[in-house]
């Protein structure tokens, strides 16, 4: 890759892999802590990767230094029966969308992950393969997973209210 | 391959997104039909798709417009 095609890839990429990361993290200064630290990982292999695959690159690297951030800081929740209450005690949510984000910070980040590349980025299960190591039926029972546990959230919630 | 317990995942996302056949439909849903619990766990789930929303821009992309 030549340094024309990095500013390019700067140009193209930048937005959506930070939106990618903080919508994992939900966290402005560690997502551009993470996105930075992609950037300069990129720079540092520029002859060694190709344009043409520098975005899918991007992906893989940046999700794979934020897996190890929060496996470093322990990060992992689940839904509890507890949250449900908790956010009805204090916001009112009418919109599926809205209520779908906030189900989706409290699945495991591994699944998180995935929802957050296929919804946002519409990348195909093979390409979520190589981003996140898993084999495409791994991405598809856990995509399978994560949409059960975001559908059984909204049904809380439905039924509480 | 058929569906079963240890792959109706796989079978139910790939129905989602339309890449199943009428045979292969129809042995899905036979196999829902014969696995209720799992039937059941289906419901809703088409609507589960999440959009980004406005906030994921970063302050300098939301400024940039003002």
């Amino acid at each position: 890759m030549t340094v024309k095609e990095y500013n390019r890839s700067v140009q193209e990429f930048s937005d959506s892999v930070y939106r990618f990361i903080l919508g994992n993290l939900k966290d402005e200064d560690r997502a551009d802590d993470i996105v930075q630290d992609t950037w300069e990982k990129l720079w540092r292999n520029l002859t060694e990767i190709e344009y043409p695959v520098v975005r899918s690159w991007l992906f893989k690297t940046a999700y794979r230094t934020m897996i190890d951030i929060i496996r470093k800081e322990s990060r992992m929740t689940r839904i509890e029966e507890s949250d449900y209450h908790d956010f009805l005690s204090e916001t009112q949510y009418s919109d599926l969308n809205e209520i779908l984000h906030l189900a989706l910070d409290r699945l495991p980040e591994h699944q998180r992950s995935l929802v957050l590349l296929r919804d946002y980025e519409g990348y195909s299960y093979r390409e979520i393969s190589e981003i996140s190591g898993m084999t495409e039926a791994q991405v598809k029972i856990n995509l399978y997973r994560g949409r059960v546990a975001l559908r059984n959230f909204i049904v809380k919630i439905e039924s509480v209210i | 391959m058929k569906p079963d317990r240890s792959n109706y995942e796989i079978w139910i996302t790939d129905w989602l997104d339309g890449n199943l056949n009428e045979c292969q439909s129809e042995e899905l849903m036979a196999f829902l039909d014969d696995n209720p619990d799992l039937k059941e766990e289906l419901k809703g789930l088409d609507s589960v798709s999440l959009k980004a929303p406005t906030w994921f821009l970063k302050t300098s992309d939301r400024c940039s417009d003002q």
